[in-house]
């Protein structure tokens, strides 16, 4: 009898090994979890011939828990699928007629959403405003400074600004326990401007969901900045590190 | 009941056979997987998330290879530690998909293509493990590699190494000329896999990487064609605005009470300020007669004649000149340069008998303005000191002398 219980306590211990085998997906330096669950119910991968699915039952707790040691997704419905997701509000934005007396200001926003990497950051591609046809290009604001009418400068930040009004702060989708984006330094100090082509504006040390971003961009000329139209194409870029 | 829990303990048994059968034999006698490793701290940097079809600006202005406005030929630089260990790292593969999964097939991200990829030289060349070079043959970059069941974009690139990769090693790898996808805020993937041979068969290492295009932001403005040009007597300073003048311009040639002497000459001086941002530059000319008064005159300097170096002031001789006087206080000239031939820049200096000052006036200038100062470019806010020479001789009669000289700006935009 007593061998048959020892045959039985081993198998089941094999057995649980494998359960845990099958679940767990992890590793760091010393070592990461990518998915497993805790809780009373659950399957990751649930299939047959008609359907797949993710399961979950009494789930404890949802979203992205990070120290500056560790992060994890927390849930049973994460995925164990790379995600970068980057939604950039293009389009055509005109500063209009620019004066030397009054900063022209414009706005747009991107959203940024990754998972499963360690971070991302993200960059403003594209040269100031250039004259049509290879002419003058609007100076950019090589380092944070205010708007200086009758200054020529071209500067952008993703803060909420007072002088001029113009901007937001970023913003976490749905709340600050998914989002973890945020403006860089250089680009998130109110009233103050920089562009550099290249320059990072945004970083996320961990797997983040969405968090919005509001580029807020001026423009000033000074009384002899030349004639004519201008126009640059920015793009942003995101790198996400894995 | 001891039957019944003898049947138990054998079912027990038995299932408990399978499950370590099943979970843990079978799938060690039937594991194909190859190990390997996964690479950490894996990214890819592109110079621009331009779509594929973008390589002009805003404004219509072509944008180079490699930067952030162009989409169709872009730069990708791929960084990632190479994990450590007792194999050789020899050559890679980039694969271009929609799916980051190894093992998914693999589908080339739409209008994306790598084919036209080359390996990185110079300020883009490898990192940390060096000495690659792309491949080539059937090696070469493709659009239409068959991965995964799928057909998806390839870049290959090996190196003759036989040194193992013992310790992680951090590297990078960049590719220029690569089209992105040619839709806005699409999401694509890179799989990256090592090999320890040349050969692209015995897999090392492994790891994935994601990018995406995006909405371009374009922003456009207007400057329009400005010209702030004005005339006066009354000194003002021209603070950051510029700030023009705005008295009469009326000047009295003479002693204190505008008299004109044959023993004594006599000057005085205007002045005109001007700011454009006209891009080929602009002229300032004068127009006007000499001193008049109703058919009598006084005879312009030089007889009227223009000389490349200007003309003395001689008292007892009847002369109306005027030059730009570069010593005047006032005088502010950056952008702006007085005519040199015939002198128009000289009218600073003494004014008596074969003095240093030098002027010219030429009275046809009434209906052909002649050009005083020019620029070749805008003028932020220059301003010139017009200094007028009167002198008389015995014989001109008295009157009041008068006239008016009009001064244009005309900016070339």
């Amino acid at each position: 009898m007593a061998w048959r219980k020892f045959v039985g306590l081993v198998v089941l211990f094999l057995a649980l090994c494998q359960l845990a085998t099958a679940l767990a997906q992890s590793s760091s330096t010393s070592y990461k979890v990518e998915e497993t669950y805790f809780g009373s119910g659950g399957e990751l991968d649930a299939q047959s011939s008609n359907y797949r699915s993710k399961q979950a039952a009494g789930e404890l707790g949802v979203g992205n828990t990070a120290s500056t040691s560790y992060q994890a997704q927390a849930g049973f419905n994460t995925t164990d699928t790379p995600l970068l997701e980057v939604l950039v509000n293009g389009g055509v934005y005109d500063f209009d007629v620019l004066d030397s007396s009054l900063v022209k200001t414009l706005s747009t926003s991107f959203s940024v959403r990754n998972y499963l990497a360690s971070g991302y950051i993200a960059q403003i591609v594209g040269t100031a405003p250039k004259g049509a046809g290879g002419g003058h290009t609007l100076t950019n604001m090589s380092s944070a400074a205010a708007s200086s009418p009758g200054t020529e400068q071209f500067g952008i930040n993703l803060v909420a600004n007072t002088s001029p009004s113009v901007g937001a702060n970023p913003s976490q989708v749905p709340d600050t326990s998914f989002g973890f984006g945020q403006a860089a330094a250089g680009y998130n100090t109110a009233n103050q401007f920089k562009y550099n082509d290249g320059d990072t504006i945004a970083f996320s040390n961990s797997s983040s969901g969405t968090t919005l971003y509001t580029i807020s961009a001026i423009a000033n000329i000074t009384t002899n900045t030349q004639a004519g139209f201008y126009g640059t194409s920015l793009f942003v870029v995101v790198v996400p590190t894995f | 009941m001891q039957k019944i829990i003898t049947y138990i303990k054998k079912f027990a048994i038995v299932a408990a056979g399978v499950l370590f059968t099943s979970g843990i034999v079978l799938p060690t006698l039937f594991n194909t997987s190859v190990y390997a490793a996964q690479m950490q701290s894996r990214s890819l940097t592109i110079s621009s998330s331009a779509n594929g079809n973008i390589s002009t600006d805003a404004a219509g202005n072509s944008v180079a290879a490699g930067q952030g406005g162009n989409g169709a030929a872009a730069k990708y630089r791929f960084g990632f530690i190479a994990p450590g260990a007792a194999s050789t790292l020899q050559s890679i593969e980039f694969q271009f998909c929609t799916s980051p999964i190894p093992g998914v097939t693999c589908t080339l991200p739409t209008g994306m293509s790598v084919a036209s990829a080359v390996l990185g030289t110079s300020g883009d060349a490898p990192t940390g493990m060096t000495g690659w070079a792309l491949g080539t043959s059937g090696d070469a970059p493709t659009d239409s590699a068959s991965i995964d069941g799928g057909t998806g974009g390839r870049i290959r690139v090996t190196r003759t190494n036989g040194t193992n990769v013992s310790s992680d090693t951090a590297s990078t790898i960049t590719f220029t000329t690569i089209k992105n996808p040619t839709s806005d805020n699409y999401a694509f993937y890179v799989r990256i896999l090592t090999y320890t041979s040349t050969s692209y068969t015995t897999q090392r290492d492994y790891g994935t990487v994601a990018s995406s295009t995006a909405q371009q932001v374009d922003i456009t403005a207007k400057v329009q064609e400005k010209i702030n040009f004005s005339v006066g007597t009354t000194i003002t300073a021209p603070t950051a605005a510029c700030t023009a003048y705005s008295d009469s311009g009326a000047l009295a040639l003479g002693d204190t009470n505008g008299i004109l002497d044959t023993a004594t000459a006599y000057a005085a001086v205007s002045y005109f300020r001007l700011n454009t941002n006209s891009v080929n530059g602009a002229i300032v000319q004068y127009s006007g007669e000499t001193l008049k008064s109703g058919s009598n005159s006084i005879t312009a300097i030089n007889g009227g004649t223009e000389t490349s170096g200007g003309t003395s002031s001689t008292p007892g001789t009847a002369q109306f000149g005027l030059g730009i006087d570069t010593t005047d206080a006032s005088y502010s000239f950056t952008q702006l340069a007085a005519v040199a031939n015939p002198a128009y820049g000289s009218g600073g200096g003494t004014i008596t008998a074969g003095g240093t000052a030098k002027f010219n006036f030429n009275p046809a200038s009434k209906t052909t303005p002649i050009t005083l100062a020019s620029s070749s470019g805008g003028v932020t806010c220059d301003t010139a000191s017009v200094r007028y020479l009167g002198n008389i001789s015995t014989s001109v009669p008295a009157g009041i002398y008068q006239t008016t000289i009009t001064y244009i700006a005309v900016p070339t935009f």
